[in-house]
């Protein structure tokens, strides 16, 4: 199972958001959003549901978690 | 402690001991040994508003990273020593393996599996090293009974962990009273045989019992019930 993410979808969708300032509104380093939209870095709780708040979603909205098949 | 805190702590700690250096002594540059801990030891103390969870994870994983190379480091001392230089590595070096191995080990176990599988762990593990190398060295001897003794401890602990919990503090307390005195008389005082052996015996005992006697006193608590008047009575 994986995680996979639209913040980069929700981000183009509230006006082309930034990376900077959705870190900076969710007091975040820019480094975490890339990390996170690249499915690097898996946040915690707070900061997806923060996120979610920000991009006025909800969190599974915005990340889902993928079955892979054996 | 912020980014910005940390770097004029670490300024300061540099000027001190180049002040040292000036005024007593030129060895006094041992104390910029101690700069890389003192970022993640003050972090510990108080966290750091200025880094994102992201940046923690990662400031933690360096530290494990570092660990790692440091027993990689210590394997190859001990490798050169008995292998190229034909000889016994220095206690020092022991004592590299051991302190960051018990802190390791005691910690991970802790938070992994709680205080009760901890201190089992600790006295099975400690009395079967302790029987397997008496046994090694000395064959089947009175020196066998300690190790026998120590799995005795933990096995009762089971069972009554208070009762084996005591054992095990007692003997810890005997180690520290009639061992290490031996081992330490017999290399001549050096106090870091003194760390080592303290830190390999009586330290992982003691935790062990303190470890079952505590888990002994949670599992008498009884735990609240939020609930109790939500459920269906017979």
């Amino acid at each position: 199972m994986g995680l996979s993410n639209r913040v980069r979808y929700f981000r183009f969708m509230r006006n082309e958001l930034s990376q900077a300032e959705l870190a900076d509104k969710v007091s975040v380093s820019r480094q975490t959003i890339v990390a996170i939209e690249k499915g690097n870095y898996n946040p915690s709780v707070e900061l997806a549901l923060r996120l979610a708040k920000v991009l006025d979603t909800t969190v599974e909205e915005l990340f889902v978690i993928e079955e892979v098949e054996a | 402690m912020t980014s910005r805190m940390l770097i004029i702590i670490r300024v300061l700690w540099v000027v001190a001991t180049a002040a040292l250096m000036a005024v007593w002594n030129v060895n006094a540059w041992v104390f910029l040994l101690v700069l890389p801990a003192l970022g993640p030891l003050l972090r510990e103390v108080a966290p750091a508003p200025d880094l994102d969870e992201r940046q923690r994870l990662l400031d933690y994983r360096a530290s494990h990273y570092a660990l790692i190379v440091s027993y990689l480091v210590l394997f190859a001392l001990f490798a050169r020593s008995w292998f190229q230089l034909k000889q016994e590595p220095p206690v020092e070096l022991w004592l590299l393996i051991v302190a960051p191995l018990v802190v390791r080990v005691v910690i991970s176990v802790v938070q992994g599996y709680g205080g009760r599988k901890m201190a089992l762990i600790l006295g099975f593990v400690c009395g079967s090293l302790w029987l397997a190398f008496s046994t090694v060295s000395h064959g089947v001897s009175p020196e066998s009974a300690i190790g026998l003794g120590l799995i005795a401890f933990t096995a009762i602990g089971i069972r009554w962990p208070n009762v084996g919990g005591v054992l095990l503090i007692l003997a810890a307390l005997a180690c520290i009273v009639f061992l290490i005195p031996i081992g330490y008389r017999n290399t001549g005082r050096d106090i870091i045989v003194g760390a080592v052996l303290l830190l390999t015996l009586p330290l992982p005992l003691v935790l062990a019992g303190v470890g079952l006697i505590v888990a002994a006193l949670r599992a008498k608590r009884v735990a609240r019930d939020d609930f109790v008047d939500m459920r269906p009575t017979a």
